[in-house]
C-alpha cells in the first residue's frame, strides 16, 4: 500500500511547480526526494499534506484516497524546516498538542508525552519553554511532536538545514534509527546528496516539477539516466569514444563492455566519477587546480579541451607524491587512467545543444559487484 | 543629558496631571496668589451626592468604549487575516478605504452621518454612537494588526493543520496567543479614541448619550474649574484602573498557559 | 471553490463599515454641493460654497485651522522624533518611562484643555509666579498663549498629547532599525549620530511622515481644543461649521461647505504625502 502519488499537477501564479508527477512508496519505506532549490520540492510536501490543492492528480494513502480530504484528516504530519513550535507553549504542551486533537485522556497524554522525549533522547525537558533549547533539541522536539500525532506519512522538509554538519548528520541518522524503530513511511525532501544517499532506502531525483529517477542510492549513482540525474548526485566526468563491437574505444584505452550492447554502435561518451579515475607521471592532461580536503585531494585537470575532476584519497595523495619525490604541482603534465573496479560503465549519446541524452550502458545487472 | 531632558519631559506631562488635585478643592483662587485662597470640599460634596447619576455616565462610557474596542480589534482581526493571507482583486483599494477614516476628521463625518442616522433608529441612540465610535477606533485598530498578522504569518496555523487541528481550532490555539500582545494594543489604543470621542458623541448622540467627555465640556466652559477637576480626575483614575486591569490579563494569560485556556475548542 | 470567496467572508464588516463611512461622508458632500436629501433641493450647485468665500471670517479660519494644525503636527513630529530617540539611546524606551511617555494619549484633549488653561493662560500658574518674581505687574502684562489670534496655546495643548504619541507611534520601528542597521552603519565606521541621521532615520520617514499626516488631519478637523481655548477671532474652521449647523436646516448646506473646505483640505495632504512617497521611492530605483 503506501503512498501512491499520479499525475499530480499544480502551478502557482502561472507558474507550473508540478508537471504530472508520479510517484509510489512502500509501506514503512524511507524515501528521499532529492533536488536543488525551487524544484518544488517542498510544494509537493504541502500538496501530499493537503495545505495546498493540486489541479488535477490522484493522492493515495494505504489505498485511500486522501485528496479530497482536509489537512488534517489526512494523517499526513510535516515536520518543516522551521520547525514552528509553538512558542506560546512549552515542550510537553507542544507534544501534547496533537493528542489532545485526538481526545486522548490527560494521563494517556502524559504518558505518551514522556514516552516520546525519551524516544527523541530528551527525557525530563517536559517543562522547558522552546525558547530555553538548542537547535539540536528544538529538531527533537519537534520529531516528538510530529510522532504523537501518530502520522501514517511522515514528511521532513529539508528538516535539517539550519543544523551545522555535525548535528546534522546526528540528526539524520537519529531519524533513521527512529525509523527502524517505528517503521513509519518516510518521505525526506533535502537538497544535500551524501544526506539522500546515506539514509534512504530509495531516493527520487527531482528537477523542473518531476521525477527524474526514482531507484536504490546504489543503481541511482552507479547507473544515473542522464547527465541531468547524473549531475544530481556528485560531479562527474565525460569521455567521447566510440562503441564497437562490444567494447568502448577512447583516448583512455579499450574497455570491453560485456554482451548486449552491440546495436549502438557508434559516437558515445563515456561516464566517469572523480574517484573512478586515477592519475600517473607523464601524459597530457595539465593540472590546473588542487584543493585539500581532509580526507581526499580534489584535482582539476583539463586534457583536451575537457576538465576533469578527479577526488584521490590523501594515502593515495601522499603514496604518489612520494613516488615522484614532491607533490603534484599545478602547471605539470599527468597521466589519466581508468580505474580498476570501477563498476559497470556508463554511457551517454554525445553531448548536443538541448539533449540531455538518455544513459545507455553496458549490460545492466541489479546488484552486480559494485 | 538625555537622561535630563526625558526626566525633564516626564515632570512636563505628570505635573499637570497632579495639579488637578489641588484644583478639585478649590474654591477661590483670586490672582495674584500662587496657591488657592480657599479651600472647600463643596464640588467634592456635591458630586459624591450625585454619584448615582455619575455612576450611570461612567457605565455608559465605559461600556461603549469597551464595546468598541472589542468589535474594532474583531474586526482588524478577520480583516487583517483577508488582507495578510489571500490574494483578490480589489485588494489595494480595500486597503485604502480602510485608513480613509484617518484622512477625514470626525468633525466632518459626524456631521453628515447625523443626517445619515437622523430618520432611524440609530440617531441619539447608544449603538448609532457605538457604530460611529467603532469606525473611528477601526483605522488603528487595523494598522496595527494587519502588520502583525502579515508578520506572524500562516506557518504556525500550518503546522498544527498537520498535526490534526481544523482551521478553527489552528486560529485560537496557535495564532490568536501568539497575536495576544498585539491585540491588547490595539484594544487600548480603540479604548482610548472611544474614549476621548466628545464630538462625534454631542452630534450623534444628539444630548442623550451622556458620556464623560460630554458631561465634563460645560464646566470647563464655565467658571467652575473645581467641578471641572474633580471629574478630569475621576476620569483619568477610572480610564488607568482599567489599563491595569487589560494589562493584568494580559499578564496572566501571555504567561504561556494561554494554550490551555483555548484548548477546550 | 470555498478560498476565493472566504476573504470576502472576513471582510464583511469593514466594508460594512467603509459603507458607512463614505454615506456619511457623501451625504454630508453631496448636501454641500446642492444635491439635498431632503424636499426642496436646489440641485447641483456652488452658491454655498460661494456664499462662504464671500463672508469675511472665511479666509482667516481657513489659514488659522492651516496654520496652527501644521505647525502643531510639525513641533510634535520634531519633538516625538527627539524623544523616541533619547529613549533608544539611554536604553529606556521600555518599563516607566514608556508608561509615563504613554499617559498624555490617554488624556482627552479637554482635559488637556483644562490644563493649559490652569497654567499659561492669563490668570494662570506661570502668570502667577512672574508676577510673584516680579517680572509682570498686571495680569495683562503676560503674554497672551490662550484665546490668541496665533494660537499658540492650541498648539502647546497638541504638542503636549501629539508628541508623544508621535514618538510612541514611531517607537518600535526606529528601536528594531536602529538596533539592527544603525549598528552595522557604526561597526562600519559612523557615529551614532551619522548612523541615526543617515540610517535609521531615513528609513522611519514613511512611518513618521504617516504620524504626521494623522496628527495634522486629526487637528485640522478638531473641534475640541479650538473651541475652548481659541479665540474669538479668528475661529478655527471646525467651530464656524458647527456654528451654521446650530442654526436651522436651511444653514445646514453652509455648515457642510466648511466641511467640504475642511475635507478637501485632508484629501490635499493626503496627496502631497502620497507624491512625497513615490518621490521617495523613486529616488530609490
Amino acid at each position: 500500500m503506501g503512498l501512491s502519488i499520479r499525475d499530480l499537477c499544480f502551478g502557482f501564479k502561472e507558474e507550473e511547480v508540478l508537471l504530472s508527477l508520479s510517484l509510489s512508496v512502500e509501506s514503512g519505506e524511507f524515501i528521499s526526494v532529492l533536488g536543488k532549490s525551487g524544484c518544488g520540492k517542498s510544494t509537493l510536501l504541502k500538496v501530499i499534506a493537503g495545505l495546498l490543492r493540486p489541479e488535477s492528480g490522484e493522492i493515495l494513502l494505504d489505498g485511500e484516497n486522501i485528496a479530497a480530504l482536509p489537512p488534517e484528516k489526512r494523517g499526513t504530519v510535516i515536520v518543516f524546516q522551521d520547525l514552528r513550535l509553538f512558542p506560546n507553549m512549552n515542550v510537553f504542551e507542544n507534544i501534547a498538542f496533537p493528542m489532545k486533537l485526538r481526545k486522548l485522556s490527560r494521563e494517556k497524554i502524559r504518558e505518551r508525552a514522556e514516552e516520546l522525549l525519551s524516544l527523541v533522547e530528551l527525557p525530563g525537558l517536559g517543562r522547558r519553554r522552546i525558547r530555553e533549547l538548542s537547535g539540536g533539541q528544538q529538531q527533537r522536539v519537534a520529531l516528538a511532536r510530529a510522532l504523537a500525532a501518530k502520522p501514517r506519512l511522515l514528511l521532513l522538509d529539508e528538516a535539517f538545514s539550519g543544523l551545522d554538519e555535525t548535528l546534522r548528520r546526528e540528526m539524520g541518522d537519529f531519524v533513521r534509527r527512529l525509523h527502524e524503530k517505528k517503521r513509519i513511511t518516510t518521505l525526506l525532501i533535502t537538497h544535500q546528496k551524501d544526506e539522500a544517499l546515506r539514509l534512504s532506502d530509495r531516493i527520487a531525483l527531482m528537477s523542473g516539477g518531476r521525477i527524474l529517477q526514482y531507484d536504490t542510492p546504489e543503481r541511482i549513482y552507479h547507473c544515473p539516466k542522464s547527465r541531468e540525474a547524473a549531475s544530481f548526485l556528485g560531479e562527474t566526468n565525460y569521455f567521447p569514444g566510440e562503441l564497437r563491437g562490444g567494447s568502448f574505444f577512447s583516448s583512455l584505452g579499450e574497455i570491453p563492455l560485456g554482451s548486449g550492447e552491440e546495436e549502438r554502435d557508434g559516437r558515445c561518451e563515456l561516464m566517469l566519477r572523480p574517484q573512478e579515475i586515477g592519475i600517473r607521471e607523464g601524459g597530457d592532461s595539465i593540472l590546473l587546480r588542487k584543493s585539500y580536503e581532509g580526507e581526499s585531494w580534489k584535482l582539476l585537470l583539463e586534457r583536451e579541451g575537457r576538465k576533469l575532476r578527479l577526488s584521490l584519497s590523501s594515502s593515495e595523495y601522499e603514496a604518489f607524491s612520494r613516488s615522484r619525490g614532491r607533490e603534484p604541482g599545478e602547471g605539470e603534465r599527468f597521466g589519466i587512467f581508468r580505474r580498476e573496479g570501477s563498476g559497470l560503465p556508463v554511457l551517454l549519446p554525445p553531448e548536443t545543444e538541448g539533449e540531455p541524452g538518455e544513459v545507455f550502458h553496458g549490460k545492466e545487472k541489479a546488484g552486480a559487484g559494485f | 543629558m538625555r537622561k535630563a531632558f526625558l526626566i525633564l519631559l516626564s515632570l512636563l506631562i505628570l505635573l499637570p496631571l497632579f495639579s488637578l488635585f489641588f484644583w478639585v478643592f478649590t474654591e477661590r483662587w483670586p490672582w495674584p496668589n500662587i496657591l488657592p485662597k480657599d479651600f472647600s470640599e463643596r464640588a467634592l460634596k456635591s458630586t459624591i451626592a450625585r454619584a448615582g447619576e455619575l455612576g450611570n455616565v461612567f457605565f455608559t462610557s465605559i461600556l461603549l468604549s469597551l464595546l468598541a474596542s472589542f468589535f474594532s480589534v474583531l474586526i482588524a482581526v478577520l480583516s487583517g487575516r483577508a488582507l495578510a493571507f489571500y490574494d483578490f482583486p480589489g485588494k489595494r483599494l480595500i486597503s485604502s478605504l480602510m485608513l480613509l477614516p484617518f484622512l477625514v476628521p470626525s468633525t466632518v463625518f459626524s456631521m453628515g452621518a447625523q443626517i445619515l442616522f437622523l430618520k432611524t433608529a440609530l440617531y441619539s441612540s447608544i449603538p448609532g454612537v457605538l457604530l460611529c465610535h467603532i469606525l473611528y477606533s477601526l483605522p488603528y485598530a487595523n494598522i496595527l494588526l494587519n502588520e502583525g498578522t502579515r508578520a506572524l504569518g500562516e506557518g504556525l496555523e500550518e503546522q498544527a493543520r498537520v498535526l490534526g487541528a481544523g482551521p478553527v481550532r489552528a486560529f485560537f490555539s496557535v495564532s490568536l496567543p501568539n497575536l495576544f500582545p498585539l491585540l491588547l494594543s490595539a484594544f487600548t489604543m480603540a479604548y482610548v479614541i472611544s474614549i476621548s470621542q466628545y464630538f462625534m458623541t454631542l452630534l450623534i448622540g444628539g444630548g442623550r448619550v451622556k458620556t464623560f467627555s460630554v458631561v465634563m465640556v460645560p464646566y470647563l466652559q464655565s467658571g467652575e474649574r473645581n467641578f471641572a477637576a474633580l471629574y478630569a480626575l475621576i476620569f483619568l483614575l477610572v480610564t488607568t484602573l482599567v489599563f491595569f486591569i487589560f494589562e493584568g490579563i494580559a499578564r496572566a494569560c501571555t504567561g504561556g498557559r494561554r494554550a490551555e485556556l483555548f484548548s477546550d475548542y | 471553490m470555498r478560498k476565493r470567496c472566504f476573504p470576502w467572508l472576513l471582510l464583511l464588516p469593514q466594508l460594512f463599515f467603509g459603507l458607512l463611512f463614505l454615506s456619511g461622508i457623501l451625504l454630508g458632500l453631496g448636501w454641500s454641493f446642492g444635491l439635498s436629501p431632503l424636499r426642496g433641493g436646489v440641485g447641483l450647485t456652488l452658491r454655498y460654497y460661494g456664499e462662504i468665500f464671500r463672508r469675511a471670517d472665511t479666509l482667516p479660519s481657513i489659514l488659522y485651522s492651516v496654520k496652527t494644525s501644521a505647525l502643531s503636527a510639525l513641533f510634535s513630529v520634531l519633538l516625538g522624533i527627539l524623544i523616541a530617540a533619547f529613549m533608544i539611546r539611554s536604553r529606556w524606551d521600555r518599563g516607566i518611562l514608556l508608561s509615563v511617555i504613554k499617559l498624555p494619549i490617554l488624556v482627552p484633549h479637554v482635559i488637556t484643555a483644562l490644563f493649559f488653561i490652569n497654567t499659561i493662560s492669563q490668570n494662570g500658574l506661570l502668570a502667577r509666579l512672574c508676577f510673584h518674581f516680579g517680572w509682570i505687574q498686571s495680569q495683562g502684562d503676560f503674554p497672551l498663549f490662550v484665546y490668541d489670534r496665533f494660537g499658540i496655546g492650541v498648539i502647546l495643548a497638541y504638542l503636549w498629547k501629539e508628541a508623544p504619541f508621535i514618538a510612541y507611534f514611531v517607537l518600535s520601528l526606529m528601536a528594531g532599525v536602529s538596533r539592527r542597521l544603525g549598528e552595522a552603519a557604526v561597526n562600519l565606521g559612523a557615529t551614532e549620530r551619522r548612523a541615526f541621521f543617515e540610517i535609521t532615520l531615513p528609513l522611519c520617514l514613511p512611518t513618521i511622515f504617516s504620524g504626521f499626516l494623522i496628527i495634522f488631519t486629526f487637528s485640522l478637523g478638531a473641534y475640541e481644543l479650538p473651541a475652548l481655548m481659541g479665540a474669538t477671532v479668528p475661529k478655527a474652521l471646525p467651530i464656524l461649521a458647527y456654528q451654521e449647523f446650530q442654526k436651522d436646516l436651511s444653514n445646514r448646506p453652509i455648515a457642510l461647505s466648511y466641511n467640504g473646505i475642511l475635507m478637501g483640505l485632508s484629501l490635499l495632504s493626503a496627496l502631497i504625502y502620497r507624491f512625497l512617497l513615490m518621490g521617495g521611492e523613486r529616488r530609490e530605483k
